[in-house]
């Protein structure tokens, strides 16, 4: 009961209204029943009010698609705790705002254990003639574990994204978000390694 | 400026609908859970009856009728019950996103914790009797396993309440869900033991107490954080 005036209290300062929660509310019945519709709609229709919670609380605009991601993954394994005779505000914003923490905890690791690309001791070939693949091999090599790990499996053991997210134990969108920073990073490292 | 602000909204509509796309694709009906009030009734009665059916088994104390007149030893007992209860509605509340107790229920119930194993102390240490904590511990084993064994059936029934639910700090989830459980097995043991001396209530039952809502807040912080996997 305490966490009812949240919701108002969100109502108020947002552009939505009782109305809005309601309908969310409903959406949610039909989605806990398995309403893959009624899922997306409201997916998207929550989507911007995540994504501006998480931006005001977030400073760093680097990590906001990572911390909106584990939101969105949260919500979604989360879905059935919602209890359909409840206020659908609170249940929303206690959802966001521990997986943001919890997001924003697993940042500061990785960022701990990151090792810089930048600092990396590296001249790399303009040759084709092989020399590019030492060059990639160690571009791979430099890069972050994490997103390293997604490329390997994905690229060099050539598993599908379902198996790579399996053997990672992490979701496929979890995937696709590691492999293709990866991509980048990689991109990046050769590119620097030319010139 | 702005065609970097714009391409970075473009970016992120392009991810919300890829993680929209990747949730669509798992979607299947919730797994349904009961309201979180019928959770704690289910577990009041089946726990009550399963520490009714144990008491049956190991008979209650003689004169128990007198022991439950005299104010402090039925206050022990009834603030074990309350702190079981209290307990056990912490743990299905705080594993319900948008159900967490507010600040002063968690007070309350920590102090009636902190005053039950301040009791022995206040109102059942006798006069010239020295309190060694090894022999009450030793003397008392019989009732330490006791409480340690019937409170994992309380335990086991709550954790798979909760374990159902979301719990977003699972470790102090399983030390409540420990707390409850424990508290009303200590209790039970304790209408069935005659020995309401302080050494003895504070090493035999209520120690247990205090070891199982330790190491359930460690097994709770692994079971019921699953749903996140």
């Amino acid at each position: 009961m305490k966490s009812k005036p949240a919701a108002k209290k969100s109502s108020k300062s947002q552009p939505w209204n009782q109305e809005q929660w309601e309908s969310w509310a409903q959406l949610m019945v039909k989605v806990q029943a398995g309403d893959t519709q009624a899922y997306e709609q409201l997916l998207n229709e929550l989507g911007p009010v995540l994504l501006g919670y998480v931006r005001r609380r977030v400073f760093n605009p680097e990590i906001v698609p990572d911390v909106y991601q584990e939101v969105l993954l949260t919500f979604h394994k989360a879905r059935h705790s919602y209890e359909t005779n409840r206020p659908f505000g609170p249940w929303l914003f206690t959802v966001a705002r521990n997986s943001m923490l919890d997001a924003l905890a697993k940042n500061r690791r990785f960022v701990e254990r990151e090792i810089p690309v930048e600092e990396l001791p590296e001249k790399g070939s303009t040759e084709m003639d092989g020399s590019l693949g030492d060059d990639l091999d160690q571009a791979l090599k430099a890069l972050p574990e994490l997103n390293r790990q997604a490329i390997e499996l994905l690229k060099l053991r050539g598993l599908t994204l379902e198996e790579a997210a399996r053997e990672l134990n992490v979701s496929v969108a979890a995937l696709k978000v590691r492999a293709h920073r990866g991509y980048r990073q990689l991109r990046e490292a050769l590119l620097k390694g030319k010139n | 400026m702005r065609a970097v602000s714009s391409k970075k909204t473009k970016d992120m509509s392009q991810f919300h609908r890829n993680l929209v796309h990747d949730l669509l694709a798992q979607t299947k009906p919730a797994p349904e859970i009961q309201k979180a009030g019928v959770q704690w009734g289910l577990w009041l009665l089946a726990s009550l009856g399963t520490m009714g059916l144990i008491l049956t088994m190991l008979k209650l104390q003689p004169g128990v009728g007198s022991v439950l007149n005299q104010m402090p030893s039925m206050t022990f007992l009834g603030l074990a019950f309350l702190g079981s209860a209290l307990a056990a509605w912490e743990a299905i509340s705080s594993s319900v996103p948008g159900r967490q107790t507010p600040r002063g229920y968690r007070i309350f119930l920590s102090l009636i914790l902190i005053f039950l194993f301040l009791m022995p102390f206040l109102f059942f240490a006798s006069g010239g009797h020295v309190f060694n904590p090894w022999t009450a511990f030793r003397d008392g084993w019989g009732c330490f396993s006791a409480v340690s064994l019937i409170g994992f059936f309380p335990w086991i029934f709550l954790g798979w309440i909760v374990s159902r639910n979301a719990a977003f700090h699972p470790g102090w989830t399983g030390a409540w869900t420990g707390a409850s459980a424990f508290l009303l097995s200590s209790m039970t043991i304790q209408l069935h033991c005659p020995n309401w001396q302080a050494g003895h209530m504070l090493m035999a039952h209520l120690l247990p107490v205090a070891i199982f809502t330790l190491a359930t807040s460690w097994l709770g912080a692994h079971w019921f954080s699953r749903w996140r996997k």
